[in-house]
């Protein structure tokens, strides 16, 4: 069941990435004007962007929050989805990673921040989405939907603009979310993916099933020469080498270019990488370099 | 083998319950929405401390507004979903939810 990160499909797929990312816009950006809205997508989409084709689930969980009802359809959508594939939508499919990674292209210097930080998506998945709407409803000014990047870029920007062009008045969005935006945006051209690493709540749900999914990375001991090669094909400072089907990745399968590092079922043989990575062969051979663990 | 078999059947039983969560959302999870209807005809008149006694009348007086009563709606968690897509539902007092508007759909969410 094991398919070898050599072996056609991945590479392809790696190889493809960009344009797979382009090609799920058709799906999001509702080019028939279906406006299925009674659905959740499994990607960060804001719904009031005037090309949404499905509902945020984020959007959704925020909201379901503040009117005291669990949103099953949207929970279970996650996990099966979280099920499935782990994160592997955030690197193959949402828009708002696309945009990041197509911005991350320009040619700026990047910073590259410790990986714990990723776990600061908790505290907004367990706040913003969760604990201000129940306990303060959807008019509290910290509520997820009033302060997110994606709404204030796919919704309010095309919708405020439009309606400029209407009326001649241009309404501004808060404060605090126009801050969001630009902080984001600024962080767009230093950092590779700063919302998904940092702070995307629905990233942070997804990286929870990365280590239960069917789908895993695998990681072959015997095939580590302890190069440091995976942590130098991850732009997103995950660094695989400590933990393959780590929660912060968000499966963008670069590091499968790497030889000891594929992709595999977890139903499948052989070691599933879990609480494995290359890292202890990557240490022995910096300390015998006399340098550290990482490049 | 017994590690191999645990962690084969962790997403196995995941996707069995998000299949389940799905099919209780689409199936069986309904909640009561207090909503204001209009009315094209004239107002009940014999239901006095019910629903007709919070009929309201729309626009100044003297003139002839949509009228609108206050009425209890079923809504299944995808009509939800669809609510709060234009930040159609907000919780009243007393812990029910109640639409944010009467008439027409909101076409945006005002966050």
């Amino acid at each position: 069941m094991t398919t070898s990160s050599r072996s056609g499909v991945v590479a392809r797929l790696v190889r493809w990435r960009g344009w797979i990312q382009a090609a799920f816009l058709l799906v999001w950006l509702d080019p028939l004007l279906l406006r299925l809205h009674t659905v959740c997508s499994p990607v960060f989409h804001c719904y009031s962007c005037p090309l949404a084709t499905f509902a945020c689930p984020i959007g959704v969980l925020a909201n379901f929050s503040a009117i005291h009802v669990f949103p099953f359809l949207a929970v279970g959508l996650l996990v099966v989805i979280g099920a499935l594939v782990g994160s592997l939508l955030c690197g193959y499919a949402c828009p708002f990673g696309f945009l990041q990674d197509l911005v991350g292209k320009i040619p700026t210097p990047k910073v590259h921040l410790p990986g714990w930080l990723g776990y600061t998506r908790y505290a907004v998945l367990g706040g913003l989405v969760l604990a201000v709407p129940f306990f303060w409803g959807e008019g509290h000014p910290l509520f997820f939907c009033r302060v997110c990047p994606a709404g204030a870029l796919e919704g309010w920007l095309p919708n405020a603009t439009k309606a400029a062009i209407d009326s001649g008045v241009f309404v501004w969005a808060n404060p605090l979310k126009l801050g969001v935006l630009v902080f984001v945006v600024v962080a767009m051209f230093v950092k590779w993916r700063p919302w998904c690493t940092l702070l995307c709540p629905l990233g942070g749900i997804f990286g929870l099933f990365n280590r239960g999914s069917l789908l895993v990375l695998r990681y072959d001991g015997h095939a580590c020469s302890g190069c440091g090669q995976c942590s130098r094909l991850c732009k997103y400072d995950v660094l695989p080498g400590g933990n393959v089907n780590n929660t912060q990745c968000i499966r963008c399968l670069e590091c499968t270019k790497c030889e000891a590092i594929r992709v595999g079922c977890a139903l499948g043989r052989g070691s599933n990488g879990e609480q494995c990575g290359p890292a202890g062969a990557i240490r022995q051979r910096r300390e015998r370099k006399g340098s550290r663990l990482y490049p | 083998m017994a590690g191999r078999v645990l962690r084969a059947s962790i997403p196995i039983v995941l996707l069995v319950a998000g299949a389940a969560s799905i099919a209780a959302g689409v199936k069986f999870n309904t909640h009561e929405v207090l909503a204001q209807i209009e009315q094209k005809q004239s107002a009940p008149k014999d239901l006095p401390g019910g629903p007709s006694a919070m009929w309201m009348q729309r626009g100044t007086a003297g003139q002839q507004g949509p009228q609108y009563i206050a009425t209890w709606l079923k809504e299944t968690e995808p009509q939800l979903i669809q609510e709060v897509t234009v930040g159609g539902l907000r919780l009243a007092e007393g812990g029910k939810i109640e639409r944010t508007y009467s008439g027409d759909t909101p076409s945006l969410c005002p966050t």
